[in-house]
C-alpha cells in the first residue's frame, strides 16, 4: 500500500490582499510522478516554497513525508531535492564543485560522493567536462547538472520547478527520460510544476490543474480529460480554466 | 554545524578567488599591503612604532574590503539565482551565516598583521638597525590587532544584515560604504569643530605610546556591539524574508 508523501488540506497563502492559493487539498502518493500544472502566476512555485518551508502557509494543514513544513521544514529539505525556477547552479565553478558543494551538504562521505557524483555526471553524459567552469555551458546542460543535483543524495521526495522551461524539443525529451529512469530505479516521489501539458501527459500519473491559486481539478490525465469530454489534456485544461474565468 | 560551517566557507572561498581569478584577489590585497605597509611607514618613519592609534587608523583598507565582500554574501546570491536554492537546502542558518562571514573575515582579515609586519621590515631598512631592530610594543600590538578584528567583525556584520535585505549587490555595498564612511570621516569631522585645547589634547592622546585603559574599554564595549549585531543578524535570517525581499 502506498503511503502518502505529500498531504495537502484546505492551503491558503495570502500576500496582503493577494490570494497566491486558495483552499487547495490534494494527496501525493509515494513513488509517483505528480504533476501540477497551471500557467504564470497560478500558484505553482508559491506552492513548492510552501512545501519545502520556505513560505508559512496562511492556514491549512499540510504533511510532507510526514512533517509539518511550519515546525519541521529543516527535516522535509533533509530528505528532499529540488530545481526550482533558477538552477541554483554556481556559475564561478566547475560541474565537479557544484555537485561535491550540495554532496557535502548532505553528509556525503568523501568516497561514496566521489563515486556518486561520476555515476550522476556519467549517466547525463557530462563526465568529460567536470571541470570546466559552467558559466559557458547551454541551459540544457546546466539544467542536467541542477537536476543531477538535486538528485545527488538520494531523496525520498524531489521538488522540479518547470524542469524543461526553456529547453529544445531534444533536451527536454532527454531529460524527461532521466527523470522517468530515476523515478523507477530510486523510488522518488516528484513533484513537478510546469505549463507544458504535454510533457505532463506523457509523464504524471497524477496530475493537477491550477489556476489562480485554486485547485479545478486533480486525478490522472485520462480522467481529468474524460471528466471535461476532451481527448487531450491541453484541450481538458484550457476548458476547466474558461470556464473558471480567464 | 562545524562541518557544514565549513562547507559554506569551502564554496564562499572558491567563488571568491574564481570570480575574479587568483591574479585579481591577490594583486588587490598586495596594494593595500603595500600602501599600509610600505608607502605610509616610509612616510612617517621611525614614530610608526610609536602611535597605536595612527596605526589602527590606517586599518581601513581591510575594512573596506570585507565590506565588499560581505554585500555579496546574500544579495550577489539573489543576483545570481543561487539563494532560493541553497535555502531549500538542509543547511542550518547559522551555518550559511557562519560560513559566509568566516571566508570574509579570513581573506579582510589577514591584511592589516601582513600590512603591520611589512611596516616593521620597511621602517628596519629605511631607518638602519645599527641600534638594533625596532618592533612594536607587544602589548599595544595586542591591543591595536584586537580592536581590529573587533571592527573587522562590526563591518562584517552590518554588512551581512545590510546584503540580507538588499535587493542588489550595488545597493548593499553603497549603504555599507555610507557607514565606513561615517566612521572614517567622524574623527576629521571632530577635528573641524573641536577647541584648540581640546585638539591638542585629541593629538596628544593620539601620539601615546601606548593604548590604555581606555582602549580595553572600547574594546568591550565594541565586543558587546558585535555579539548584539550577531544575534541580530541571525534573528534577521529569515528565508521568507530572503526570498521575497
Amino acid at each position: 500500500m502506498n503511503t502518502t508523501a505529500i498531504h495537502i488540506k484546505n492551503l491558503t497563502r495570502r500576500f496582503g490582499e493577494l490570494t497566491a492559493l486558495n483552499d487547495v487539498s490534494l494527496d501525493i502518493p509515494q513513488g509517483e510522478i505528480f504533476g501540477f500544472l497551471g500557467s504564470n502566476g497560478a500558484g505553482k512555485t508559491t506552492t513548492i516554497r510552501i512545501l519545502l518551508g520556505l513560505l508559512p502557509a496562511t492556514s491549512g494543514e499540510i504533511r510532507v513525508l510526514g512533517f509539518d513544513p511550519k515546525t519541521q521544514s529543516v527535516q522535509i529539505r533533509t530528505c528532499s531535492g529540488a530545481l526550482l525556477e533558477h538552477t541554483g547552479l554556481y556559475e564561478r565553478l566547475s560541474a565537479w564543485e557544484n555537485l561535491d558543494f550540495y554532496g557535502r551538504i548532505w553528509h556525503i562521505p568523501n568516497l561514496e560522493r566521489g563515486k556518486r557524483i561520476q555515476s550522476l555526471l556519467e549517466s547525463i553524459e557530462l563526465w568529460e567536462r567536470r571541470n570546466e567552469v559552467i558559466r559557458e555551458w547551454s541551459r540544457g546542460m546546466k539544467q542536467k547538472l541542477a537536476m543531477a543535483r538535486a538528485l545527488i543524495h538520494k531523496p525520498e521526495l524531489v521538488f522540479l520547478d518547470e524542469p524543461s522551461a526553456g529547453l529544445d524539443p531534444l533536451a527536454a525529451a532527454t531529460l524527461r527520460d532521466d527523470l522517468k529512469r530515476l523515478v523507477e530505479l530510486e523510488r522518488v516521489t516528484v513533484f513537478l510544476t510546469t505549463h507544458n501539458l504535454a510533457e505532463a501527459e506523457k509523464l504524471c500519473r497524477q496530475v493537477g490543474v491550477l489556476h489562480q491559486g485554486r485547485l479545478l481539478a486533480c486525478g490522472t490525465p485520462a480522467e481529468i480529460s474524460a471528466r471535461t469530454g476532451k481527448s487531450e489534456l491541453e484541450e481538458a485544461f484550457l476548458s476547466l480554466v474558461r470556464a473558471d474565468g480567464i | 554545524m562545524l562541518t557544514d560551517t565549513l562547507t559554506v566557507f569551502r564554496k564562499e572561498w572558491k567563488e571568491m578567488f574564481y570570480h575574479r581569478g587568483l591574479r585579481g584577489y591577490l594583486f588587490n590585497w598586495i596594494i593595500m599591503v603595500l600602501l599600509v605597509g610600505v608607502y605610509m611607514p616610509i612616510q612617517v618613519g621611525a614614530d610608526w612604532f610609536n602611535s597605536p592609534v595612527m596605526l589602527l587608523l590606517w586599518s581601513w583598507p581591510a575594512l573596506q574590503l570585507i565590506s565588499g565582500l560581505m554585500a555579496d554574501g546574500f544579495a550577489g546570491e539573489k543576483e545570481r539565482h543561487t539563494l532560493e536554492t541553497l535555502l531549500a537546502s538542509r543547511l542550518p542558518d547559522l551555518s550559511i551565516f557562519s560560513g559566509k562571514m568566516l571566508a570574509g573575515l579570513l581573506y579582510a582579515g589577514s591584511l592589516f598583521p601582513a600590512s603591520l609586519l611589512l611596516g616593521a621590515v620597511t621602517v628596519n631598512l629605511k631607518e638602519g638597525i645599527s641600534n638594533g631592530l625596532a618592533f612594536y610594543n607587544i602589548g599595544s600590538l595586542l591591543q591595536i590587532l584586537a580592536l581590529h578584528y573587533l571592527s573587522l567583525i562590526l563591518i562584517a556584520t552590518v554588512g551581512m544584515l545590510v546584503s540580507m535585505r538588499s535587493t542588489s549587490v550595488k545597493s548593499a555595498y553603497q549603504k555599507i560604504a555610507i557607514v565606513i564612511l561615517v566612521l572614517v570621516l567622524s574623527p576629521s569631522l571632530l577635528m573641524g569643530v573641536l577647541s584648540t585645547d581640546l585638539k591638542t589634547q585629541l593629538l596628544q592622546f593620539i601620539s601615546v605610546p601606548q593604548l590604555g585603559v581606555g582602549a580595553l574599554a572600547v574594546a568591550l564595549v565594541m565586543l558587546l556591539i558585535d555579539i548584539v549585531l550577531f544575534v541580530v543578524c541571525l534573528k534577521g535570517f529569515k528565508r521568507e524574508q530572503l526570498l521575497t525581499a
